[in-house]
């Protein structure tokens, strides 16, 4: 710890008082920390390490931004110091921001070559921010200052690997089984690196070196999972076509877990047979093995089930003689799950069930009469009653909800106290178009079991998606920690991404922008968390030996943002940024008091209460708790109106959108979303590339065209005013060329794409769109949209609604007369009313059940 | 529905499944720790269109006194209710237990579940065959009792 040939050391008392330091700051005894370092600095005052140190203690006490200050001054005094440096990288890593903690550790270690902790500190960073040959060096120098630590040269292994050195890896593997003495006889950890090795040699192409090794190992019974022994066994024979020997392997895998479809699409591969791509002569052979693990393992349900799904295609025997039994089965045992199947074989089976149920006669052989059996014929019931509420395929019949509710009545009067049944109410009412009437149901359900979580959260997301978020947080409530400050912030404690997405769907629905860009932050902030939780798993891993699953954490932490719900975020966000960019005005008419509802208010107000009280409580944690150098989250801003009121919406919406382009993900919706926001920032060249990745994707896609209309118009525009570079619109009209030849008017255009997708109420709609673009005249844009109606158009609920939306924007006078077709088209909806018909069934839905504000939950 | 060993992938998927269905619940930190120390014990069940319906999440007991056998610990386990009645749990359950066995030489497992709640318990008792071994007062965060449940794993 003394200092440098360079720099004066400390005089010897301070020196045992900056040793006393160092052991204060460890245990935190940080009051006593601040005195002994003022002590040195009286002393010696521009002693940089004690600066340092000093600055280090300040950022514990509450103190940060002078604590920073005093750092950086330290570290000016004495830059050759790894102390100073080290503590840098402290406080960056506490604000996780990995790159810059890493520079300073990396000085750090410059100073003091063969620090192990700053090694270690330095491997992790560099791992963790994916610069995989530097973490090889460092892993390597880590290796050789250590060699009898185990872990250094697992470490140093996976570092070869990541770094995409198999072979190297392989080396250092076997160096290192080499130097392994007195393995203890059963070692977890060890046959974890032996499976580890086993798989590096398989990545690399190994298979006979791979398969030679772990015979041995498991022979000699070094590696004890077996389950990974007979995987491993069966893949690499399989790859070595040693047909009967991997026949063998995958048998006993099924065996010992039936229910795993891997083991059988290997067992058919290897047999020549693609369970994903299934040909005429393999499906019989396909079936028979099927049949033949059936029989052999009788309480296994995926043989039985893999064999329907792949007999749905074929000749509708084949797949009727499968079919009767595993129904009959699903009936007798109650099992909600039986409609997920092949449909069009099924209704016409299901009818004759309800028939002969009704009428008392056996069904193939099995007597279940409503009197003797009633639950059977109640299933019946349910199953038909779903099933007819969804359309069978693009083609068929459209669904018929009010045969559903028929028979949903007669199996409720049956048997009042099923759940079930209710839920499958609301379902169908919500598939209909009335959410109103399918939160109320759901509800009723609820109320049959208080003790069930799952039917609360439904009957929560059915309020959220019949506006009343007031009373789904209350509901919510019933399960979420008492002492929480709400429901809601215990749900995002507990990083409830469902949660999120619902309010917020909920409130921008409601036009509450900033609200609902509160909670999309929230899931934003949620996969920020997941992202860096596995930074301590670096390490860790290594610890444990556990390193398959830590490389697979790795890969899957690399794909995190393609998750759904981070898609889904960040396309409802950067369609409000949108609207904010394009109209201004929406930033204080959506947060103006009037245009809140009394529930919005009040739940706006209990946000502000809980988000005090979390500020309160963390005050108070904090003071206690010294040793949290990070401070807890403040949510400053409860109602969003910061995000709201941003400065430039636009590149708040980038940031959601770059980590999606970075990945590529092959979704139209998120290309036209990176378009929407780069043609809006002028960015024509990138929004023509986001533009072309949507199209290869999908090129007759309604929002694609919309787009490349878009586009059209905007490069017009831009090419003409002066002062644009020739060349550059020049590049511009030529890309103009390869989207729409140039003899077609856009009219034509669009007028060509619709004839090309006359039935598709979607495709209609987006042409209407982009009429709008084309500043067509309203009668024909409204004659446009009126087109939905037609007969022979396939058409649903949500695109009704955009139709409609299109109309009122445009405040158009056939409003009404849309609303009455939609009435008519579907009859049961409510969602084509006008704002005080919806306002008149929320006010019903509230009334409907009163849910007391401070009841004591009958759940645990 | 297809049973597997749970990846890292998977671990949002339990988390949600275990929000859906469950009032003790963790962050997503807690389920990274099972799967990146006892990788081969958790299994979760998903639908044709990979989402995961049920679960099981599972570790060994780490701390156990000397002489101790080593035994399981069911953290938590689920399914969706509109999945139920398909033997998931047991399945789910019957795979993890194979590989405490198997890897860890487990003797038994063990869990703790709400006094108050009537269905867990008859999952355990009567589908899975658990035992009720005593019970831990003020077990849970609201004060609320534990059964400590258990099934000896040896023949």
């Amino acid at each position: 710890m003394a200092g440098k040939a360079q720099k004066k050391p400390l005089p010897l008392k301070e020196q045992t008082l900056f040793k006393e330091l160092l052991t204060l700051y460890e245990s935190r005894t940080l009051k006593r920390a601040l005195k002994t370092a003022d002590q040195i600095l009286k002393k010696v005052p521009d002693h940089g390490e004690t600066m340092c140190m000093k600055g280090l203690v300040l950022t514990h006490m509450n103190r940060k931004d002078e604590g920073i200050e005093l750092v950086k001054k330290g570290l000016v005094f004495d830059m050759q110091s790894h102390i100073c440096w080290h503590v840098l990288g402290i406080i960056k890593k506490a604000d996780r921001n990995w790159d810059e903690a890493l520079k300073a550790y990396t000085q750090a270690v410059r100073c003091d070559k063969e620090n192990m902790n700053l090694l270690r500190d330095v491997a992790q960073l560099q791992v963790h921010l994916g610069h995989y040959d530097t973490l090889q060096e460092t892993r390597w120098q880590i290796l050789k200052l250590r060699p009898n630590l185990r872990q250094n040269w697992i470490g140093y292994a996976v570092a070869c690997h990541l770094n995409g050195r198999l072979s190297e890896t392989k080396q250092v593997l076997k160096t290192y089984f080499s130097t392994l003495k007195n393995v203890p006889d059963y070692d977890v950890e060890h046959s974890e690196v032996l499976l580890y090795y086993i798989r590096v040699l398989e990545d690399h192409g190994e298979f006979s070196e791979a398969l030679s090794e772990l015979d041995v190992y498991a022979k000699e019974r070094s590696i004890v999972d077996r389950t990974a022994i007979t995987e491993s066994r069966a893949r690499l024979l399989s790859k070595l076509s040693r047909t009967d020997d991997a026949s063998q392997a995958w048998c006993s895998l099924i065996e010992q877990n039936p229910e795993s479809y891997d083991y059988y699409r290997g067992l058919l591969s290897v047999k020549g047979i693609d369970l994903d791509a299934l040909t005429d002569d393999t499906l019989p052979r396909a079936l028979n093995i099927f049949s033949d693990m059936s029989s052999q393992i009788p309480r296994a349900t995926a043989p039985r089930w893999l064999a329907l799904k792949i007999s749905r295609g074929s000749s509708g025997d084949e797949f009727k003689s499968l079919i009767r039994p595993y129904l009959l089965n699903g009936l007798i045992k109650g099992i909600p799950s039986l409609l997920l199947m092949s449909r069009n074989i099924i209704e016409e089976v299901m009818e004759t069930f309800r028939e002969k149920s009704e009428k008392g006669e056996s069904i193939d052989g099995t007597w279940f009469c409503l009197s003797c059996r009633p639950t059977v014929y109640v299933w019946t019931l349910y199953f038909l009653a779903l099933h007819y509420s969804t359309p069978l395929s693009s083609n068929s019949a459209p669904p018929n909800p009010a045969r559903s509710l028929e028979l949903l009545q007669r199996a409720i009067e049956h048997t009042p106290t099923l759940p079930e049944l209710l839920m499958g109410k609301a379902r169908v009412l919500k598939r209909a178009g009335d959410p109103f009437g399918a939160a109320h149901a759901m509800e009723e359900a609820r109320a049959l079991d208080g003790q069930d979580r799952f039917l609360n959260s439904k009957t929560a997301k059915y309020f959220m998606r019949a506006g009343d978020v007031e009373r789904a947080i209350q509901l919510l409530g019933l399960f979420t920690k008492k002492d929480a400050p709400s429901p809601g912030s215990d749900l995002e404690d507990m990083q409830c991404l469902a949660y999120m997405l619902e309010e917020g769907d909920a409130h921008l629905r409601k036009g509450n922008l900033g609200l609902a860009l509160r909670r999309y932050k929230s899931v934003q902030m949620t996969f920020d968390e997941v992202e860096n939780d596995q930074f301590d798993f670096h390490n860790y891993s290594l610890r444990r030996f556990t390193m398959n699953v830590y490389l697979n954490l790795l890969s899957f932490e690399k794909q995190l943002r393609s998750h759904p719900a981070y898609i889904a975020a960040a396309l409802s966000s950067c369609k409000i940024y949108i609207q904010l960019h394009d109209e201004p005005s929406l930033v204080s008419s959506s947060s103006s008091p009037a245009k809140l509802s009394d529930s919005d208010k009040k739940a706006k107000k209990k946000a502000k209460k809980a988000a005090q009280k979390t500020q309160d409580e963390s005050k108070k944690s904090s003071a206690n708790k010294d040793d949290d150098l990070s401070e807890p989250p403040k949510d400053d801003d409860p109602d969003g109106q910061k995000l709201l009121t941003t400065a430039n919406p636009l590149s708040d919406a980038m940031k959601w959108l770059k980590p999606l382009e970075t990945l590529t993900i092959d979704r139209v919706d998120v290309w036209v979303a990176i378009y929407d926001v780069t043609a809006r920032q002028k960015k024509l060249s990138h929004a023509l590339r986001a533009l072309n990745v949507a199209r290869r994707l999908d090129l007759e896609h309604p929002e694609v065209h919309v787009r490349i209309v878009d586009y059209h118009r905007r490069v017009s525009s831009a090419s003409n005013p002066p002062g644009i570079p020739t060349p550059v619109s020049a590049l511009l009209t030529s890309s103009l060329e390869a989207l729409i030849p140039s003899e077609l008017s856009l009219e034509t255009y669009n007028n060509v794409y619709i004839q090309r997708h006359s039935h598709s109420a979607r495709a209609i709609v987006a042409a209407a769109r982009a009429s709008r673009l084309l500043d067509t005249v309203d009668d024909v844009v409204e004659n446009l949209i009126f087109g939905v109606l037609a007969a022979a158009v396939q058409t649903d609920i949500q695109t009704c609604l955009d139709a409609l939306g299109l109309l009122t924007g445009m405040k158009s006078s056939r409003t009404d007369e849309f609303r009455a077709a939609m009435a008519a088209r579907f009859p049961l909806s409510t969602v084509f009313g006008t704002a005080d018909e919806v306002a008149a069934r929320r006010a019903w839905l509230r009334t409907s059940h009163e849910l007391s504000e401070s009841k004591e939950s009958d759940v645990v | 529905m297809n049973i597997r060993l749970a990846r890292a992938e998977d671990l949002m998927g339990m988390q949600a499944c275990n929000l859906n269905n469950l009032p003790e619940n963790y962050t997503l930190r807690y389920y990274l720790y099972h799967a990146l120390t006892w990788p081969q014990l958790s299994y979760v069940a998903e639908d044709h269109n990979g989402r995961i319906v049920g679960y099981i999440l599972a570790k060994m007991e780490e701390e156990t006194e000397e002489g101790e056998e080593p035994h399981g610990h069911v953290t938590s386990i689920s399914v969706l209710r509109s999945y139920r009645r398909l033997g998931l749990a047991k399945k789910l359950m019957m795979q993890s237990q194979e590989a405490m066995v198997g890897v860890y030489k487990a003797a038994y497992v063990s869990l703790h579940v709400r006094q108050s709640n009537r269905a867990a318990i008859g999952l355990y008792r009567d589908t899975l065959g658990f035992t009720v071994e005593k019970i831990e007062a003020k077990y849970y965060n609201d004060g609320e009792d534990a059964y400590a449940m258990r099934l000896e794993l040896k023949p």
